[in-house]
């Protein structure tokens, strides 16, 4: 086990944006994984991790016992604790070079909730101002605007008219 | 699917002199033309009675657990409701064909549809609610509000015609005591709407609700109604057979809403007093009266500040809330409503009754309170409800199942039971701590604020409770977020998967899934 590589990530949650250093340490007896953190380059921490399931996380930090939810997403994990919902987006290092790359300033508009797409109310070529509205997602019964986060010209249109579309899908591409 | 009968039902318009005393008749299989909770809700209840169960589903909800539940099954339509759970003819031609004898309809969709229960009874099976005609009577607001008012049943006073000029309306206002509300006759939305709360302001409020009015409505026709200072929303449930008799289950306090939609209920409604409780129970009854009813049914009232108490409607059907009455009665309201399909006359008295310590429902919506209630539907890989002592969960959600765009957002009802309000509090906060549901936001964590604001825990609120200003407080009242340590775990979650697509170097491609092993560029590393 000793031979596991260390992994670097970027972790944001919300305002906090972190880069992550992982390495899985060792397996108890008992069958769960201890792995060393490092923080920021800080000094490396261990936790204690067993999978009661596949999606959630028992984390022995110390004495402390934490259960938390990992559900994979588009860009990470929603990860919940004590109940509470986090949203938390993770990027291996060296993707987010390959990623950089190959956009050139483009910024995606993305929906939040999954739903039908409801109306589209822009075209290509179109300039937008910040807080434009763009394209209207229905679920359950509610209609959602979904509105430009800053000024520019829409490149490209992903979705049309009664399209079904996932939480965080790209609905538009602003140049 | 046979076509859609081609005589339309026939509802009676008067009320029978007489009550109907059916003859006995079993009940062998009931088809259950609902989804989500109350499909699992009315299933059970079938099942303890010996009953078999038909479940009727949507293309998305083949998956859903009434489907599992439920002993027979049958898909009647693309997801969206319109084609598929509001299709009466569909249903009833099911119903027909896989041999059911009686219809369930649950709440909403198809439930307080006249034309429907009708059809049911004229293709010779069961419908497990009220008649046709009483729901027809109950159905219009304002037409069962004036049938009240002459059945001697409370509503709020007031005029329903425009009044003719500020003269008439002053003295109106000073028939039925202020303060009182000036409301747009074509109105809606609070426009053409104006407090008065004393005579010296009705000159001011006529004017500015007259102008109002004709700039929003184009038209200018204005009517009074007593304003009812903080209201609560009380109401009763009523069970009635169809030999005439009729019991009351007591009160359920519905004021926590959010948008005109009931979130948090509580009964018994804690500053009730036992006069005014005993007075609204007997109205209710009252009212069940007036229109035949049979089954189970609820009047909503309007409760004033001052103990003042007005009708509002009576819903003709099972209410979402019915779980806090059965905890607090010990009494099966789905069981009940059964049996009295059957023809069974009601075997037990009002005496048999009591509310014994006090019950507390919570509904769990699909919808981010953090992101302005937006709605969270999708898959749920992990799902853990609270149980132990005194905890009832009504839910159709289970680890692997979806919650689906199309429908209502609400996935689950927390009920909990304590022998007085402060333990009921207490168990509300235990289960809401316990109760986890994964990969979809919920309202849960707000509810963990909201059973603490103190004017929740005193029992002093109204329907007013949730102003904005409060909705913001609870919401920065909810659990605090602990980012350090989400990105920890986010850390170690991508970390074991791309360990586990490492190790496995062909296993993505052979399973065909849809990561592509290019997603991670360890593997490659890593080889």
């Amino acid at each position: 086990m000793s031979d596991a590589p260390t992994l670097q990530y970027d972790v944001s949650v919300g305002d906090l944006h972190q880069r992550i250093a992982v390495r899985l340490l060792r397996t108890t007896a008992q069958g769960a994984r201890v792995y060393g953190l490092r923080v920021a380059g800080g000094a490396e921490q261990e936790v204690e991790v067993t999978r009661p399931e596949a999606v959630v996380l028992n984390l022995l930090v110390g004495d402390r016992s934490v259960e938390a939810g990992a559900v994979p997403q588009a860009d990470g994990f929603l990860v919940d604790l004590n109940g509470l919902n986090h949203e938390v987006a993770v990027v291996d290092p060296r993707q987010r070079a390959l990623r950089q790359g190959a956009s050139d300033g483009a910024a995606a508009v993305r929906t939040q909730m999954p739903g039908r797409v409801v109306r589209v109310l822009v075209a290509v070529g179109d300039k937008v101002e910040k807080n434009d509205p763009l394209v209207v997602v229905e679920a359950m019964k509610m209609e959602n605007e979904l509105r430009s986060p800053r000024a520019g010209t829409i490149k490209r249109i992903a979705v049309q008219q009664g399209d079904l579309v996932e939480a965080k899908a790209t609905l538009i591409e602003l140049g | 699917m046979s076509a859609p009968s081609p005589n339309p039902a026939q509802i009676p318009a008067e009320a029978p002199s007489a009550p109907r005393c059916p003859p006995r008749r079993p009940i062998r299989r009931v088809l259950i033309a609902n989804r989500g909770e109350i499909a699992v809700r009315v299933i059970r209840a079938c099942h303890e009675l010996g009953i078999e169960t038909v479940a009727v589903y949507s293309e998305v909800d083949r998956k859903a657990l009434h489907v599992r539940m439920a002993t027979h099954a049958r898909c009647i339509g693309p997801a969206p409701s319109r084609e598929s759970y509001l299709r009466a003819e569909v249903v009833l031609a099911v119903a027909r064909e896989t041999g059911a004898d009686a219809v369930h309809p649950g709440y909403g969709f198809l439930s307080e549809n006249a034309v429907f229960a009708q059809q049911v009874i004229d293709a010779g099976l069961v419908w497990i609610g009220p008649q046709p005609f009483s729901i027809q009577a109950m159905g219009s607001k304002t037409e069962s509000r004036a049938r009240m008012a002459a059945a001697g049943v409370p509503v709020v006073p007031g005029t329903t015609e425009p009044l003719r000029d500020e003269a008439e309306a002053e003295q109106v206002a000073a028939a039925i005591g202020y303060p009182v509300m000036l409301k747009a006759a074509a109105g809606g939305g609070g426009k053409g709407m104006r407090r008065v709360m004393a005579a010296d302001e009705m000159a001011s409020a006529w004017r500015a609700a007259r102008s109002e009015a004709q700039s929003s409505f184009a038209d200018d026709a204005v009517y009074i109604e007593k304003l009812i200072l903080e209201p609560r929303h009380v109401e009763v449930q009523v069970l009635a057979d169809a030999h005439g008799s009729c019991v009351h289950l007591f009160e359920r306090d519905c004021s926590i809403q959010r948008r005109n939609q009931k979130v948090v209920e509580e009964t018994p409604c804690p500053v009730l007093s036992p006069e005014t409780r005993a007075a609204m129970t007997a109205v209710a009854v009252q009212a069940a009266k007036a229109v035949a009813y049979e089954g189970a049914g609820t009047c909503e009232f309007l409760y004033g500040a001052d103990g003042s108490f007005y009708f509002l409607e009576m819903n003709t059907r099972l209410q979402v809330e019915h779980p806090i009455t059965e905890l607090v009665t010990g009494f099966d309201l789905v069981q009940a409503q059964l049996r009295i399909a059957m023809g069974e006359p009601l075997w037990f008295t009002q005496d048999d009754l009591q509310q014994r310590g006090h019950a507390i429902e919570l509904r769990v919506y699909a919808e981010d309170p953090t992101a302005g209630w937006a709605p969270s539907p999708g898959p749920v890989p992990s799902y853990r409800e609270p149980t132990g002592p005194w905890v009832r969960v009504d839910g159709a959600v289970y680890a692997g199942s979806e919650v689906p765009i199309y429908y209502d957002p609400m996935v689950a009802k927390l009920a909990v039971w304590g022998v007085d309000r402060a333990a009921a509090l207490q168990r509300a906060a235990r289960a809401l701590r316990e109760y986890r549901v994964r990969g979809i936001k919920t309202s849960i964590p707000f509810f963990r604020a909201l059973i603490q604001d103190p004017d929740f825990v005193s029992g002093h609120y109204s329907t007013a409770f949730l102003d904005p200003a409060r909705m913001d407080r609870l919401i920065a009242a909810m659990p605090p977020a602990q980012p350090e340590l989400a990105a920890l775990v986010g850390a170690i979650a991508a970390y074991d998967r791309d360990l586990a697509k490492a190790s496995q170097p062909s296993a993505a491609g052979a399973a065909g899934t849809s990561s592509a092993p290019s997603a991670s560029p360890w593997k490659w590393s890593l080889r």
